[in-house]
């Protein structure tokens, strides 16, 4: 029962979920009983499955690469391996269990559509493969669904805006997948593999790259930063978190952070001697971290924040992977795990103000507290959470990310850290005194919206932001160990 | 946007502005420090000039920043162009 049979179930058992729920769409009750049922089983099974590594078809690993350049297709077996380790584990458990926050959000919203929750399915289906993938191919196919079903959760909404946001994101998604897909071609025709262990041997048996190689690099970076949503993708990205439901937002913002992390160990991997990778992500990534942070701190509307404050907390995850060094990069995975938390508190409460007041528009809400005092209270707690003060998670991981940065002889960046810290705490609280405190509103807020289900959930979820602030070894040691052991 | 000119608008709006400024001759000073030590005093010296001769730079950033698809294709293809040259020049295969 506890073994690695059950790795490629973390993908299969979503998409046969998915498909269930599709086929008895308007049969609402059907569809909440297997949507619950489902979620709840798909958490398990990460607990359950023991590490290991499940090779599809029989896999034979290539040990040696002496003459990679005549390497032919044939002489290597392409088969489909899903590695499943201590990361892997923490990613899909954080994963599973936010779906079943969303489902069961959902459900209460009335969005009990077998389509939306097939495409919630879907979602985890992706993502789960996406960081299981050993296999860039199936990581690419992975990559386009994860981009079909997010851009159907956006259209869900029904609302004109939300159908633009999904159509550029799925325009841009053309050139993000081109590119990967074309990287990938450029790779196979040089070295003729798609394992990305077999890939990263040979790569490191070839000595420098090809420009060919260097060529792919390119691609799958201009891919990277469109999964990631890093500049230039980080208006696209940060217009679907607008246009979603907050439920789903909190989802989306996840799900690109974890594809993020997976992406970015995949290439420090493939390309593990290739320093200038590297550079042009920390380049990237103190760009993102900085406009996120202005355009956060601009808007009027506290979805359009929030999904700004998103991205600029996907470049400080990215900033600590492209500081390269093994502490910078569990600190940066630590920091996604930490941030999608409290970002997901931060969009739950956002749901309940949109079911109360029927709006998110800052000049519009105030006067919160009196009539939400814990929706109130969690909000400050999750602010707190997410600019890194402590006892909280993200104190832990900006601690660490500020202190990789002066190991790794970039001080400066530190200085950024804190700054970029305080300028989160800004725009946030701006956002929290706007609707919890400030005196006069012009609103009523709907009193058939009692926000239970969201109530409980940020509870819990401040809870674990806490308990991981106060414990954070168990989390990120985990991860520092991998990192090292990578050796990427 | 009229909200944006009282209060908590202001004080978004200097942050944000100083949080420009310090990015910008941060990752200037960055830069620069790794090249040479007398570029490092004169190009910080440079950035502080140019910040001071264009701001407020925020609005221009916001500006910058909509949700246009046009703006966006366009940083996407400047993107696409500098991570081939910085990859390629950088690998000695160009210069």
């Amino acid at each position: 029962m506890f073994n690695s049979t059950l790795i490629p179930l973390m993908v299969v058992f979503p998409l046969i979920a998915a498909i269930l729920v599709n086929f008895l769409h308007q049969k609402d009750r059907s569809v909440k009983t297997i949507a619950i049922v489902s979620s709840i089983v798909a958490v398990l099974i990460p607990l359950m499955t023991i590490y290991g590594v499940h090779l599809f078809s029989g896999h034979i690993r290539t040990e040696s690469f002496p003459e990679f350049s005549k390497l032919l297709i044939p002489d290597v077996y392409m088969g489909i391996v899903y590695s499943y380790g201590p990361i892997q584990k923490i990613l899909l458990a954080l994963l599973t269990v936010m779906t079943v926050f969303v489902i069961f959000l959902s459900i209460n919203r009335k969005l009990i559509s077998g389509v939306y929750v097939a495409m919630i399915f879907i979602s985890l289906a992706s993502v789960s493969a996406i960081i299981l993938a050993d296999d860039f191919f199936n990581f690419f196919v992975f990559t386009e669904v994860l981009t079909v079903a997010q851009a159907a959760l956006v259209i869900a909404v029904k609302e004109t805006k939300s159908h633009k946001a999904a159509f550029k994101y799925m325009i841009f998604g053309t050139v993000s997948g081109g590119s990967i897909l074309l990287g990938i071609a450029l790779l196979l025709g040089v070295y003729g593999l798609l394992n990305m262990t077999d890939l990263s041997n040979a790569i490191k048996a070839g000595g420098a790259l090809q420009p060919i190689a260097l060529t792919a690099v390119a691609l799958i970076t201009v891919g990277w930063l469109y999964e990631s949503g890093l500049f230039p993708f980080h208006i696209v990205k940060s217009n679907m978190y607008e246009n979603a439901m907050p439920e789903a937002a909190a989802l989306l913002q996840l799900q690109s952070k974890f594809v993020l992390v997976a992406m970015s160990i995949a290439l420090l991997r493939i390309f593990s001697g290739y320093t200038l990778l590297k550079s042009v992500m920390l380049g990237f990534a103190i760009f993102t971290v900085v406009i996120g942070s202005v355009m956060a701190l601009q808007q009027t509307d506290l979805r359009k924040l929030l999904s700004f404050v998103a991205v600029g907390q996907a470049g400080l995850v990215a900033m600590g992977i492209g500081l390269g060094t093994s502490f910078s990069i569990s600190a940066g995975i630590f920091h996604a795990i930490n941030d999608v938390l409290s970002m997901a508190i931060l969009f739950f409460v956002t749901g309940f103000i949109l079911d109360s007041y029927k709006t998110t528009k800052l000049n519009q809400l105030g006067e919160g507290l009196q009539k939400a005092p814990l929706i109130g209270v969690v909000m400050f707690l999750a602010t707190l959470a997410i600019s890194g003060v402590p006892p909280f998670n993200s104190y832990q991981s900006e601690f660490r990310l500020i202190q990789s940065a002066v190991d790794a002889g970039y001080a400066e960046l530190s200085v950024l850290v804190i700054l970029l810290s305080v300028a989160t705490f800004v725009a946030v609280i701006k956002a929290f005194y706007m609707v919890f405190m400030k005196p006069g509103t012009n609103i009523e807020a709907d009193p058939k919206v009692k926000g239970t289900m969201h109530k409980t959930i940020i509870v819990i979820l401040i809870v674990m932001c806490l308990f991981i602030g106060l414990f954070p070894n168990m989390i990120y040691d985990p991860i520092y160990n991998i990192i090292v052991s990578l050796g990427v | 946007m009229e909200h944006k000119g009282k209060g908590f608008g202001i004080g978004s709006g200097f942050t944000s502005e100083f949080l420009m400024f310090s990015s910008i001759l941060i990752a200037g000073m960055l830069v620069l420090r790794t090249a040479n030590s007398v570029l490092f005093a004169l190009g910080s010296l440079v950035i502080l000039a140019a910040i001071l001769f264009t701001v407020p730079t925020v609005f221009r950033v916001e500006k910058e920043n909509t949700d246009s698809i046009n703006l966006t294709s366009f940083y996407v293809v400047l993107t696409i162009a500098v991570i081939l040259i910085v990859f390629f020049a950088g690998s000695g295969v160009l210069i």
